[in-house]
């Protein structure tokens, strides 16, 4: 509860400072002009859906140790906001690649992973609204969200790095200044905070239903 | 360090294999692998030759082909074995006698025993219809026996969870597929660039063993688990 109104007062905190200052107060880049701000909000998306999705397979692993319904709750929710982000990532992804790369969508591996890992939790979503019986939708879908969070890894580190890619880590770097930075780091710390006061909130809505 | 019980292991080493050898019989003696797994895989080898017939198809298109028929020939296998064994209410007594990793490693490598076969009905059909270089065989022939054991530990545990909740079977492709993706990836690349004359990674490689591999621990350690419930 507590954690829940803390949140509530540093997600607006600290977002609000961060989008003013990344759309006003940061310099233009040198070739995309002001395209580039959209990484102001690709990169924390990316970034929360991959904690999302860590933060799901920490607590399946969780409720398949101790059982206690809580735990299957945050995986659940963190699997639905993370695929949430997952969703924005792929939609602000698509816009930079429309003006950069001149179509929406490459198959790039980066573009191919993010596919892939939706669709791994919108099939952990389906099993879980297939299962009617509380304790057995639970314990399988916490065991299929281990399983599937080990592909994660694969596909976020090792796939982008075995066949060649269009994204900047791989051509050049992303040459962003050090104003940039700040709005970066800001915006990734906004982003988080956002994530878990959408969790707090909706994990609370669960445990007053059990 | 824990003890073991002198004997312990070999009656769980005789189980094992008793269940494995039970495993294979009943594909063979039961219609549905011959029926399904093999006659998919011709079928869907022999219209696949036939549309492609006369056309230069590459590298990567061959590839593709050859794991999913492999895949969908055998996806329904696995899941059949573990589901059989709930519907016959057979499954309750192997919990009983068995622990039940032994009986989730017997079900996992007598399908992927079942899934290489089908590769090798598959793999020398394509070869022949789709006119794959001869120079290139060996290393292909190497993938599809890494391969095939490799997809069968990735779709192993998400059988047997599917297997756990009943009328799930029908949803069984599209809760694997996104799982098993990732390695289909993989095999697909590995493969095309073994059909192709140029470089092979050996990264490719390590990447199919070692991710299906975590997949097989990761099922026989979270099996126990999974029967708490």
């Amino acid at each position: 509860m507590l954690f829940g109104r803390i949140l509530s007062v540093l997600t607006p905190l600290t977002m609000i400072p961060s989008i003013v200052y990344c759309l006003m107060f940061t310099p233009k880049e040198a070739t995309m002009g002001d395209l580039y701000r959209i990484i102001y909000f690709h990169i924390p998306c990316a970034w929360v859906a991959t904690l999302a999705f860590f933060i799901s397979f920490v607590f399946s692993i969780a409720y398949l140790a101790k059982r206690k319904p809580v735990y299957d709750s945050i995986a659940h929710r963190s699997s639905e906001a993370g695929l949430v982000f997952c969703v924005l990532a792929t939609i602000t992804g698509s816009i930079f690649a429309t003006y950069t790369w001149g179509s929406p969508w490459n198959w790039d591996p980066r573009e191919t992973s993010i596919v892939f890992l939706l669709m791994i939790y919108i099939a952990y979503l389906l099993l879980r609204w297939l299962i009617e019986d509380r304790d057995k939708k639970a314990a399988i879908s916490a065991g299929y969200s281990i399983i599937a969070f080990l592909a994660t890894p694969f596909l976020v580190f090792v796939m982008p790095r075995i066949t060649s890619s269009l994204h900047p880590e791989q051509v050049g770097g992303l040459g962003l200044t050090r104003p940039m930075l700040y709005g970066v780091f800001g915006m990734l710390a906004g982003f988080t905070f956002l994530y878990l006061w959408i969790l707090s909130l909706s994990q609370r809505f669960d445990m007053e239903e059990i | 360090m824990p003890q073991t019980i002198p004997g312990k292991n070999g009656e769980k080493l005789r189980s094992f294999r008793a269940l494995l050898a039970k495993e294979i019989r009943v594909a063979f003696r039961g219609r549905h692998l011959v029926g399904v797994g093999f006659g998919l895989a011709i079928v869907l080898s022999a219209t696949l030759g036939f549309s492609l017939a006369g056309t230069k198809v590459g590298e990567r298109v061959i590839a593709s082909l050859l794991w999913i028929i492999v895949m969908f020939s055998s996806s329904d296998t696995l899941s059949r074995s573990f589901a059989k064994e709930e519907d016959e209410g057979t499954a309750d007594q192997l919990r009983l006698r068995v622990p039940m990793p032994s009986v989730f490693l017997a079900k996992t490598l007598a399908n992927a025993f079942f899934v290489l076969l089908i590769a090798c009905v598959v793999f020398p059909l394509l070869c022949f219809w789709l006119g794959v270089r001869l120079s290139a065989l060996p290393l292909v022939g190497l993938l599809v026996l890494i391969g095939c054991p490799a997809l069968s530990f990735a779709q192993g545990f998400v059988g047997y969870l599917m297997s756990r909740g009943r009328a799930l079977s029908a949803a069984y492709p599209v809760i694997v597929m996104p799982v098993i993706l990732p390695l289909l990836v993989c095999l697909v690349l590995a493969t095309s660039q073994a059909l192709a004359e140029g470089t092979f990674s050996i990264n490719l490689v390590v990447v199919i063993i070692s991710e299906s591999l975590a997949a097989l621990v990761a099922g026989l350690v979270l099996v126990p688990y999974i029967e708490e419930e």
